[in-house]
C-alpha cells in the first residue's frame, strides 16, 4: 500500500523543489526521532501546536507539526531528485516502523 | 483553531457581509442580461458601475470596463496603448508583476523601452526623480502603483500624474492596493487610467476588477468578441465600455461587488481606525524584535517585516500551522521592490490588515512573533 502522496508545491522561486507529503499517518515525535541519526533537529514544543524541522546531511529540511499528516520537505537545487529519491526510501522505512509500532501498542 | 486572518493585500477576508449570499443567488436564479439580447432585465454591470463611478467620483459610468481583476485590467491598458515606434515608459520598482510582465512582453514583442526607477527604503516613489525621468525619457506612457503592496506606502496620486502629464505622458495607476481605504480620483488627478481589483479592499468577490478609461484617451481593445449588441459589425463597437468588455460577463460575481460596494457607502471606514490598528501592529512588532520597514503615512494597513534568525518562509510556515495565523512570505509578486528596501532576495513577512482585523486579532499575531523570536529549540 502507498504510505503517503507527494505533491510538487511552488513558492515565489523557480528553483525551489518542494514537495507536500501526505503520510497516511499522524506525525508523532518518534516519527521526528527517527531521523536523529542524521540530521539536525529543531522542535519547537512550546507553540500552540508543536512544529519540527529536520534537516538531513545533504541539505534535505523536512517540516511539519505535530498531530497533522502532512509535512513539507525542501530538496537542495545541487541534487533534488537524488535527494528525493534517497529520502522517500528513508521515510518509507520509517512510516513502516511507525505503523508496526502503532499496531505493537 | 479559529484562523487570524491577516493577509487582505492578497485577497480580504471577511467580505462584506451579504456578498456570499448575493453571488450565490445569482448563481442559482434565472439570469438576464439587460442591454444584451434585448431582455429588459436587472442591468448588473451597469449598478455595478453606478456605484463605482460614485465611489471614483467619475462623472460617466460608462468609462468604467468591468473585467476579471486588476491583472485583466493593466493588460487591457497596456497592451490598448498605441505604441509608437521607440516609444518609452517610465514605471518604477515598486510595481506588481502584473505592470512588469506585461511591460517586459511589451519590450520584447514591440520595442518599448521600459524605464524603471528607484524608490526609497519605505516603498515610495521621489516625485523629483520620477520628474526627472519624465523629462530625460519623454515617456509615452507613466506607470505606478497608488500604494505599495510590500510596504503600504502611499504615493502622491495628483503629484505624480501632474508631472507625468507635464511631460506629455498619459498615466496609468494601480490602484489595486488603495481602492477601498484610499480615495481614488482619477478625474480630480487627471489620471488617463485607472486599475483595480474587487477583492481586495472592496471586500468584493474574487473575479471581479476593472478599469477607468478617460474619456479623451485613445485606446484599442484587446479582447475581442460577442458583446451581445451590435453584432453585425465586423469590430468592437465603439461604445464605452462594450469596446472592451467582450465575452459573457461574471454577473454573479459582478453583484456582489455591488452588494460590498453599497455595504461599504453605507458603513464608511473611520479615518483613524486603520492607522491606529497599523501603529499598534508596527510598535508591537517592534518591541519583540522584528525588523520592520517602518513607513510614514500616508499608508495603508499593510506591514512587512524580517526576523534576523528565522528564514521567511519557515516563519510563514510556522505561523500558519503552529499559531493558525494566516499572512504571506516571500517577494509578494514584487521582486524588485526588495533591493530597495534591504529585503533581497528573500522578501518580507506581511502582516495586511482589515477594517474587520481586531486588536485582539493584532495582539495575538504579536505574540507569536513574540514567540517565534523566542523560540529556544
Amino acid at each position: 500500500m502507498q504510505q503517503y502522496e507527494c505533491k510538487k508545491v511552488e513558492n515565489c522561486f523557480s528553483g525551489a523543489h518542494i514537495y507536500e507529503y501526505r503520510l497516511t499517518i499522524k506525525v508523532k515525535e518518534e516519527f521526528i526521532e527517527g531521523f536523529a541519526d542524521s540530521s539536525s533537529i529543531k522542535y519547537h514544543r512550546n507553540f500552540p501546536r508543536p512544529c519540527f524541522q529536520v534537516e538531513l546531511s545533504d541539505g534535505t529540511t523536512i517540516k511539519g507539526v505535530i498531530s497533522d499528516t502532512v509535512i513539507r520537505v525542501n530538496f537542495p537545487a545541487s541534487n533534488p531528485q537524488e535527494s528525493k529519491a534517497n529520502f522517500e526510501i528513508v521515510l518509507e522505512d520509517l512510516l513502516e516502523q511507525q505503523q508496526t509500532g502503532g499496531r505493537e501498542r | 483553531m479559529m484562523p487570524v486572518y491577516v493577509n487582505n493585500a492578497a485577497t480580504s477576508w471577511p467580505k462584506a457581509p451579504q456578498v456570499g449570499g448575493t453571488v450565490a443567488s445569482y448563481v442559482s436564479g434565472v439570469p438576464y442580461h439587460a442591454g444584451r439580447s434585448g431582455f429588459s432585465g436587472q442591468d448588473i454591470p451597469g449598478e455595478c458601475r453606478n456605484l463605482l463611478a460614485d465611489l471614483l467620483q467619475v462623472k460617466d459610468p460608462r468609462q468604467i470596463v468591468l473585467g476579471a481583476n486588476a491583472t485583466h485590467a493593466l493588460n487591457i491598458a497596456l497592451h490598448g496603448v498605441r505604441w509608437r515606434p521607440g516609444a518609452a515608459v517610465v514605471t518604477t520598482a515598486a510595481e506588481h508583476n502584473s505592470v512588469l510582465r506585461p511591460l517586459h512582453y511589451l519590450s520584447k514583442t514591440k520595442g518599448v523601452v521600459v524605464h524603471i526607477l528607484p524608490v526609497d527604503k519605505q516603498g515610495r516613489i521621489n516625485p523629483g526623480e520620477w520628474e526627472s525621468a519624465l523629462t530625460k525619457y519623454r515617456p509615452q506612457l507613466a506607470v505606478f502603483a497608488h500604494a505599495s503592496n510590500v510596504t503600504g506606502a502611499v504615493n502622491d496620486a495628483a503629484l505624480l500624474a501632474r508631472l507625468a502629464k507635464q511631460s506629455g505622458a498619459s498615466t496609468l495607476m494601480d490602484a489595486s492596493q488603495s481602492l477601498g481605504i484610499v480615495p481614488v480620483l482619477p478625474e480630480v488627478w487627471g489620471i488617463d487610467l485607472v486599475a483595480f481589483t474587487g477583492h481586495k479592499y472592496l471586500l468584493g468577490p474574487p473575479g471581479t476588477g476593472g478599469l477607468y478609461v478617460a474619456p479623451e484617451l485613445e485606446l484599442e481593445p484587446v479582447w475581442v468578441g460577442g458583446t451581445g449588441v451590435q453584432s453585425d459589425l465586423d469590430e468592437m463597437p465603439l461604445t464605452m465600455p462594450t469596446r472592451f468588455e467582450a465575452g459573457t460577463p461574471n454577473d454573479p460575481a459582478v453583484a456582489g461587488l455591488s452588494t460590498a460596494l453599497t455595504w461599504s457607502a453605507k458603513n464608511s471606514i473611520d479615518d483613524c481606525a486603520l492607522p491606529t490598528k497599523t501603529e499598534r501592529l508596527v510598535a508591537g512588532l517592534v518591541n519583540v524584535g522584528a525588523d520592520v520597514i517602518i513607513v510614514e503615512p500616508p499608508r495603508t494597513p499593510v506591514v512587512s517585516f524580517t526576523l534576523k534568525t528565522w528564514a521567511l518562509e519557515d516563519v510563514g510556515e510556522v505561523l500558519h500551522k503552529s499559531f493558525g495565523i494566516v499572512c504571506r512570505t516571500g517577494l509578494h509578486c514584487a521582486p524588485l521592490i526588495h533591493t530597495y528596501l534591504g529585503t533581497s532576495p528573500t522578501g518580507t513577512i506581511r502582516f495586511s490588515l482589515s477594517r474587520f482585523t481586531t486588536d485582539k486579532d493584532i495582539d495575538y499575531c504579536i505574540s507569536a512573533i513574540d514567540a517565534i523570536v523566542h523560540a529556544t529549540v
